[in-house]
C-alpha cells in the first residue's frame, strides 16, 4: 500500500511539474496570444542549467534559482524575436530557436556530455511538498495576474496589437514581461524535472514534449488557470492510465503499445471534437462602467 | 557572398561537387514542395495548423506499398490508384473530425490534428509493423550527368512533380474550382455571397491536398525507404518550408522547398575554409565543413533568416 | 458560476472515476501464480525496430524457462511496457513497474539514454534492472544495476582492425549516429587512431531516422578517406548503402564498422567488401537461439543487441531460483553466481560480470561480407577472427574489471566502488 501510496507521490510530482509548464504556456498562449512552439526551450536551459550548475558544486537551491534566472533571460530573448511575427510564423520561430538550443546541447559534448546527458546526484530535500508547493504558488500568481491589470491588457493583446497601442500601451514591454515571467516559471519546472529523474539529456527536450504541453492547454482550456491543470491532469490520466489497461490476450505487446498509441491520439482528437473550448473554457469577465 | 566566391572556378572549393549539389538540392525539394502544397492549402482555406498532413503522406506510401508489393500491381498503376484513394480519405478525416470545428479557434483543430498525427502514425506501425519496407525495384547505379549521380527514381521524381504542379497551376489559374478556390482564400464570406459553394471548395482542397501529400510520401519512399515515422522527420521540414514560403501561397511554398533544398546541401557541402583564410590571402585552415550533426540547424537558421526579414514569408499577399 | 462549478464537479469525478478504472486490475493484482518481471523496451519511437526484436528474444527465452519448470516453480510472466522513446515515459514505466506491479526485477532498455534514468530510478527503488545500453555511465550507476553487453570503452578492437588490415591508411572518415553510443563511439574511435598515429579527417554524426544522407555522404567522401569507420543502425544502414552505390561508390572496402550486422540487404552487391566486427552472438548455444528465432518469426533479428536479452533473462530466472526468494536484493546477489555459471548466446557464451555489474570482457568477431554473407576475416596472418577486449593492465594481467566474479560483492565493498555517487 505503501509503494502504492508512492506511485501516485511521483505522478502528482509529474503532473505539479508538467502543470507548471503548462500554465507558463498558458500565459503566453491563452492570455497573451504568443503562440509559443517552443516552450520545451523553458525545460531543457531549466533542467541543464540546474544539473550543470550542481555538477560545479553548486548549492541545490541556488540552482534552482540560477535555472529560473536564466530561463528569464530567455524568454526576454524569445518576446523580442516577436516583433511584428503574427501567430503561426512566431510559432516556427520559437520552435526553430528551441531546435537550435536542443542541438547544441547535443553536439556540443563539452557543455553537458552531449548525447548521454548529465546525471544528478544531489537531491532537494523534502523535493515533493516543494514541487507541489511551487504549483500551488504559481497557481495562486497566475489567477492574480489573469484577473490584474496586467491581465487585461495582455489579452487585449491578444486580440491584436493595434487596440492596446491605442491605449498607449506599450505592446513591447507587455510581451517581454510576459515572456519573462513564463521564463521563470517553466525554469523553475525545469529544474525541478532535472531533480525528478535525476539526469537530464537532449532527449528530454524534443519538439514532441511541447506539443503535449500545448495539448494539455488547450484540452483544459486556455485562458482558465484552474482549466489548465485540469488539462494536465487529464493528459496525464490518459499517457499513464493507458499502461493499465487489461492487457486483451491474443495481442502482441508490439501491436498492442501501438494501439495504446493510437487511442490516446483518439482520445485527444475525441476531446477537442466535443468538447472544443477545453474542460474549463476561459471566464468571460465583464467589468462594470 | 562567400557562396559566390566559393562557387567561382577562381574559388578555393575544389572538392565540392556542384552538380551533385544542384540535384540533391532540386530532389529534396520536390520531395519537400509537393507535400507542402496540400498543408499550405490547409492553411489558407481552413485556417488551421494541420500536424496530421504529413502523416496522410506516409499513409499514402504504405496504400502504393500495399498495391506494389502484396497485390504486385505495375508500380505506376499503385502510385495513381494510391494517391485517388488518399484524395478521398482526405475528404472522410474532413468529414470525419474537423468540419465539426469549422467556427472553432483554430487551436481546436490543430490538437486535434496533433491526436490524429499521432493515431494515424501508430495504426499505421499496428498494422505494419516498426521495420522498413521498400517498394519493389531493383537498384542501380545512378546516370552520370555532368559530372555527378542522379539515380532513375530521381528522374521520375523531378517529372512527376513538374508534371503535378504544371497541372495544378492549370487547375487554379483556368478553372472554375481554381477560382473558387482562390477567391473563398482571398474572402470566404464574398465567395460566398457570389454563391460560391465553400463546402465544395473544401472538399477539393483536401482531396487536391492529401492526394498531393500521399503522392510526395511516395516518392520519398521510393527515393529513399518506408516506415511508420517518416512523418517524424518530415513534418518541421515541411512546415518550415510552408512559413518560409507564406502560409497560404502554394507558390510561396515552391520557392520555399527550393531555399530549404539548397540550404541543406549547400550547407554541408561548403567549404568555409576560404572565407576563414581571408579570402584566398592566407592559409589558416585546410578544409573547414559545418559539422553534418548541425545539418538540421540549417532549415532553422534558413526560417530565422527568412522570417527576420520578411515576417510573413516570402510571398506578395497571404493568397494562393 | 453554479453551472460551470457543476461541469467542474461532475468532470473530476468522471476523471476520478476513469483513473480508478485504469488502475483497478494493479489494485485487484493477485500475488498469486506466475512470477511477474518488468520490461522496459522503445516498442513505439525511433528504435521501434530494435525495441521489437530485443522483445521477442526475451519472449523466447521465458517460453524456454516455462518449459524447464519456470522459477520458483511457478510460470514466468512479462509485464511489458513502451517507453515511447522518451526518457520521460521510461521513468514513467519504472516507478509503475516498481511501485504498482512491485517486481523484484526489470530486464530492458536497448537505448543508452534511456537506460541511465531508468535504471538510476530502479537502483534507487533497489530493484535489479538488467540492460545491454553501451553508454560507460551505466557502470557507476549502482549496485542493482547489470549489463549483459559490453560498454563503450571495451570497444576499441575497430581502429586496430583498420591499421592491421590497411597499414597505409593515413586518413580516417567517422559515420556514426548522433546519439549517445555513436557519440562515445566516434570520442573512443577518434582518441585510439590518435594514439596509432591516423589522422581523423571527418566525423559524421548524423540524425537518427532521417532519410537522405545524400549530403552528409558527399562530405564524408570529399575528405578523401583511406578508410571509414561507421557504426549505424540498419534502418539507416539500408538507406546509406544504397545512397552510396547510387551515388558511384563501388568500394565498399573503404567501410569497416562497428556492427557489421547492421548492413545486411537484399542485394549482395551493396555490401560486397565491407568489413567490420560484429558484437559475436557466437556462444555455443547462439546457432539454436537463431534457428529459434527464425522459425517463431520468419526472419533472423536484426540487431545485435537482441540476444543478450535473452542472456539477461535466463540469467535472471536462474538467479531468482538460486536466491529462492522474490527479494530484489537477494536476486541480485544471486545475479553474480547465476551469470557465473551461464553458458550464454551472446558474445563467446561467457557472460560472467564483474565487480561493477558490468560484462568483464567483449568479444567481437571480424567480418567481411562475401556474397551477402558474412564471413571470417583475418588479419595479420592470425587464424582467429575473434577480437577479445580484455580489462588489463601492460603485462596483459588481467585487472579487476576484467574477472567474472563469483559471487556478489560485499556491502563494504559496494559503498567504496559507488561512494561517488550515492
Amino acid at each position: 500500500m505503501e509503494q502504492l501510496l508512492g506511485f501516485f507521490l511521483y505522478l502528482i510530482t509529474v503532473t505539479c511539474i508538467f502543470a507548471m509548464l503548462a500554465m507558463s504556456l498558458d500565459l503566453q498562449v491563452g492570455s497573451c496570444g504568443l503562440v509559443n512552439f517552443g516552450q520545451v526551450v523553458f525545460l531543457c536551459v531549466g533542467a541543464y542549467t540546474t544539473a550543470i550548475a550542481l555538477d560545479k558544486g553548486i548549492n541545490p537551491f541556488l540552482s534552482v534559482v540560477l535555472a529560473m534566472f536564466v530561463c528569464t533571460l530567455v524568454g526576454l530573448v524569445l518576446s523580442l524575436t516577436v516583433r511584428n511575427l503574427s501567430g503561426t510564423y512566431w510559432g516556427i520561430l520559437s520552435l526553430s530557436l528551441a531546435e537550435v538550443v536542443r542541438l547544441v546541447m547535443l553536439n556540443e559534448r563539452w557543455i553537458a556530455d552531449g548525447a548521454n546527458g548529465l546525471s544528478v546526484i544531489t537531491t532537494l530535500p523534502y523535493f515533493n511538498v516543494i514541487v507541489i508547493g511551487c504549483t500551488i504558488f504559481v497557481y495562486g500568481l497566475l489567477r492574480i495576474l489573469v484577473g490584474s491589470p496586467f491581465g487585461r491588457v495582455i489579452r487585449m493583446i491578444r486580440e491584436g496589437d493595434r487596440l492596446p497601442q491605442a491605449l498607449g500601451k506599450n505592446v513591447l514591454v507587455f510581451k517581454m514581461e510576459t515572456m519573462a515571467i513564463g521564463g521563470a516559471i517553466g525554469g523553475l519546472a525545469g529544474a525541478l524535472y532535472a531533480f525528478l529523474n535525476s539526469y537530464i539529456s537532449p532527449d528530454d527536450c524534443l519538439p514532441i514534449e511541447t506539443f503535449i504541453i500545448w495539448a494539455m492547454v488547450i484540452l483544459g482550456g486556455r485562458g482558465n488557470v484552474t482549466g489548465i491543470i485540469l488539462g494536465t491532469v487529464i493528459i496525464q490520466i490518459l499517457f499513464v492510465g493507458s499502461r493499465f489497461l487489461p492487457n486483451i490476450v491474443g495481442i502482441e505487446p508490439d501491436t498492442l503499445s501501438a494501439l495504446r498509441m493510437v487511442l490516446i491520439g483518439a482520445l485527444i482528437m475525441l476531446v477537442m471534437m466535443f468538447r472544443p473550448e477545453g474542460a474549463l473554457p476561459e471566464r468571460k469577465r465583464s467589468y462594470s462602467i | 557572398m562567400p557562396a559566390v566566391i566559393a562557387l567561382s572556378p577562381l574559388g578555393h572549393n575544389k572538392t565540392m561537387n556542384v552538380a551533385q549539389v544542384i540535384f540533391n538540392s532540386v530532389i529534396t525539394a520536390a520531395e519537400l514542395g509537393i507535400i507542402a502544397i496540400g498543408l499550405t492549402l490547409t492553411f489558407s482555406i481552413l485556417k488551421f495548423a494541420n500536424f496530421a498532413h504529413v502523416e496522410t503522406a506516409v499513409l499514402g506510401a504504405y496504400v502504393a506499398y500495399v498495391f506494389n508489393t502484396t497485390l504486385d500491381w505495375n508500380f505506376t498503376i499503385a502510385i495513381i490508384v494510391a494517391v485517388l484513394i488518399m484524395g478521398f480519405v482526405g475528404i472522410v478525416i474532413d468529414r470525419g473530425v474537423f468540419r465539426i470545428m469549422r467556427n472553432k479557434p483554430d487551436v481546436t483543430p490543430m490538437i486535434a490534428s496533433l491526436g490524429l498525427a499521432i493515431a494515424i502514425r501508430h495504426g499505421i506501425q499496428a498494422i505494419w509493423g516498426p521495420q522498413h519496407v521498400r517498394f519493389d525495384f531493383e537498384i542501380h547505379q545512378g546516370l552520370k550527368l555532368f559530372g555527378a549521380f542522379i539515380t532513375r527514381p530521381q528522374i521520375g521524381i523531378i517529372v512527376i512533380v513538374v508534371i503535378a504542379m504544371i497541372a495544378f497551376h492549370v487547375m487554379l489559374k483556368f478553372t472554375r474550382i481554381g477560382k473558387a478556390m482562390r477567391a473563398t482564400a482571398t474572402n470566404p464570406e464574398l465567395a460566398q455571397a457570389c454563391s460560391i459553394d465553400t463546402e465544395k471548395v473544401v472538399r477539393f482542397v483536401w482531396f487536391i491536398g492529401t492526394g498531393f501529400a500521399a503522392l510526395g510520401g511516395i516518392l520519398f519512399a521510393w527515393d529513399t525507404q518506408l516506415d511508420p515515422y517518416l512523418g517524424f522527420n518530415l513534418v518541421i521540414p515541411v512546415f518550415c518550408v510552408v512559413l518560409i514560403g507564406g502560409i497560404g501561397s502554394v507558390y510561396g511554398a515552391i520557392v520555399g522547398a527550393l531555399i530549404v533544398g539548397f540550404a541543406q546541401n549547400l550547407g554541408v557541402a561548403l567549404d568555409f575554409s576560404f572565407v576563414l583564410n581571408g579570402f584566398g590571402l592566407f592559409d589558416f585552415v585546410d578544409q573547414v565543413r559545418l559539422p553534418v550533426a548541425y545539418k538540421p540547424a540549417i532549415i532553422y537558421a534558413a526560417v530565422i533568416l527568412v522570417l527576420m526579414f520578411r515576417p510573413h514569408g516570402l510571398a506578395k499577399r497571404e493568397m494562393l | 458560476m453554479t453551472k460551470r462549478f457543476k461541469s467542474l464537479r461532475s468532470l473530476s469525478i468522471l476523471s476520478a472515476l476513469v483513473s480508478v478504472l485504469f488502475m483497478s486490475p494493479a489494485l485487484f493484482a493477485q500475488s498469486g501464480e506466475p512470477v511477474k518481471i518488468g520490461v522496459i523496451i522503445g516498442l513505439t519511437g525511433p528504435n521501434a525496430v530494435a525495441g521489437n526484436d530485443c522483445l521477442k528474444a526475451m519472449q523466447i527465452a521465458v517460453e524456454e524457462i516455462n518449459q524447464a519448470g519456470g522459477v520458483l516453480g511457478r510460470p514466468l510472466e512479462l509485464i511489458v511496457e513502451d517507453n515511447e522513446g522518451r526518457p520521460k515515459a521510461g521513468v514513467e514505466a519504472a516507478n509503475k513497474l516498481a511501485d504498482v506491479d512491485k517486481v523484484p526485477v526489470v530486464v530492458g532498455a536497448y537505448s543508452s539514454g534511456i537506460a541511465l534514468p531508468v535504471g538510476q530510478a530502479l537502483n534507487k527503488k533497489k530493484v535489479v534492472f538488467v540492460t545491454d545500453a553501451t553508454t560507460n555511465k551505466l557502470k557507476t550507476v549502482g549496485p542493482y544495476l547489470f549489463n549483459t553487453a559490453g560498454i563503450a570503452e571495451q570497444a576499441v578492437a575497430l581502429v586496430d582492425f583498420v591499421k592491421a588490415d590497411k597499414p597505409d591508411a593515413k586518413n580516417l572518415g567517422g559515420l556514426f549516429m548522433n546519439n549517445p553510443i555513436g557519440q562515445d563511439r566516434a570520442a573512443v574511435s577518434e582518441q585510439r587512431a590518435k594514439e596509432l598515429g591516423l589522422e581523423w579527417a571527418s566525423n559524421m554524426l548524423y540524425q537518427v531516422g532521417a532519410k537522405d544522407f545524400r549530403a552528409e555522404l558527399q562530405q564524408l567522401m570529399d575528405s578523401k578517406p583511406d578508410a571509414i569507420l561507421t557504426d549505424i543502425y540498419d534502418n539507416d544502414a539500408q538507406i546509406i548503402q544504397r545512397q552510396l552505390f547510387e551515388m558511384g561508390v563501388t568500394d565498399m572496402s573503404l567501410f569497416y564498422s562497428y556492427n557489421l550486422s547492421a548492413f545486411a540487404t537484399l542485394d549482395p552487391k551493396l555490401m560486397e567488401g565491407m568489413k567490420g566486427l560484429s558484437y559475436v552472438t557466437a556462444g555455443p548455444r547462439a546457432q539454436q537461439f537463431t534457428d529459434s528465432f527464425v522459425a517463431q518469426h520468419g526472419k533472423t533479428y536484426t540487431d545485435a543487441w537482441a540476444p543478450p536479452f535473452y542472456d539477461a533473462m535466463w540469467i535472471v530466472a536462474k538467479a531468482i531460483n538460486m536466491a529462492h526468494s522474490l527479494d530484489s536484493t537477494a536476486i541480485r546477489n544471486a545475479m553474480w553466481p547465476a551469470a557465473y555459471h551461464h553458458l550464454g548466446v551472446s558474445g563467446q557464451g561467457d557472460k560472467g560480470f564483474n565487480q561493477w555489474g558490468m560484462q568483464h570482457g567483449d568479444q567481437n568477431a571480424q567480418l567481411t561480407y562475401v556474397n551477402g554473407e558474412m564471413t571470417p576475416y583475418y588479419t595479420g596472418g592470425s587464424s582467429n577472427n575473434i577480437i577479445e577486449f580484455k580489462y588489463a593492465d601492460a603485462e596483459g594481467n588481467p585487472t579487476d574489471q576484467g574477472i567474472p566474479r563469483h559471487w556478489a560483492p560485499t556491502e563494504e565493498e559496494f559503498k567504496s566502488m559507488y561512494s561517488d555517487t550515492q
